[in-house]
């Protein structure tokens, strides 16, 4: 049986859009309305509900773009500076011909990039390092990832993208060779010799994108 | 010959612009095209010789691995 006070209750409690149910104390229904985009609930005891809007002060990830890949390369620019880390997160890269993919940032085509990164693939291992280049060249190794069994993933780190001086970058890939018979795996640094990330460039070196999307995260 | 495109995506406006390469990208672009055609003929003789060295020597990859390792 629903008393006339809980009808009054459901109905009349909520005022706006977002607005939630919340209590005071036993038997004393509240409400609580909605915070601001991007907050999230948390328990606070001395909030008269017990609950307050907060915002995330760190470790929260914003999706900043999300970039389908096409053509022999695709960029990102103006990337928000309101965040402490970026994440780049490729998902299903293919590209229409053999070709090595590579990452530019702020569209420096210069000798500004020192990177090194450790392969394996097939039970062999090998490493590199390479200094003064135009690009990062092997976010993905020497891989193919030509058709649509050799999709690339990879997850990159910048930390501190908003340093005016040196950016270092971190990654890790997979992909390659064709699923199931054997992937490959990457994981580089690099060490960027520019100012703050406004824009981030992954090239296919001789060839073009078939499919591919990247994902732009900032992180508090 | 028809140059390729290149996309340009503004994350703060979502405009995503896609464009034919200038000549001077696509100059590099031709260009790596040849490196990257080297190099694959480049690592299919390394392989071949590395195949033919472990096969006079009656090794494994993994043996050999196992001895650089």
């Amino acid at each position: 049986m629903t008393r006339a006070r809980d009808t009054a209750n459901i109905v009349d409690l909520p005022d706006a859009k977002g607005d939630l149910y919340a209590s005071t104390a036993a038997d004393t229904p509240a409400r609580l309305g909605v915070g601001t985009d991007g907050q999230v609930l948390t328990a606070s005891s001395s909030d008269t509900t017990g609950l307050a809007w907060t915002t995330i002060s760190s470790g929260g990830m914003t999706l900043l773009s999300t970039t389908t890949l096409s053509g022999a390369s695709t960029t990102v620019s103006s990337i928000s500076q309101s965040y402490t880390n970026l994440t780049i997160v490729v998902k299903n890269l293919v590209q229409a011909a053999a070709s090595t993919v590579y990452m530019r940032i702020n569209g420096v085509n210069a000798p500004n990039y020192n990177y090194g990164w450790v392969q394996t693939s097939n039970g062999t291992t090998s490493s590199n390092t390479n200094n003064g280049f135009y690009q990062i060249d092997q976010i993905f190794g020497p891989v193919i990832g030509d058709t649509d069994a050799r999709r690339l993933g990879a997850t990159i780190s910048i930390p501190q993208y908003t340093n005016t001086t040196n950016q270092f970058i971190y990654w890790t890939s997979v992909g390659g060779a064709g699923f199931p018979t054997y992937q490959t795996y990457v994981t580089g640094g690099a060490q960027f010799q520019g100012t703050n990330v406004t824009s981030l460039t992954l090239g296919s070196s001789s060839s073009s994108f078939s499919s591919g999307t990247m994902y732009i995260y900032g992180v508090k | 010959m028809t140059k390729p495109t290149v996309r340009i995506h503004n994350a703060e406006t979502n405009e995503i612009i896609d464009r034919e390469m200038t000549d001077a990208e696509f100059a590099q672009w031709q260009s790596a095209q040849e490196t990257e055609a080297q190099r694959v003929i480049n690592e299919i003789a390394k392989a071949a010789q590395r195949q033919a060295i472990l096969d006079r020597l009656g090794l494994t990859n993994d043996e050999a691995a196992l001895l650089l390792s």
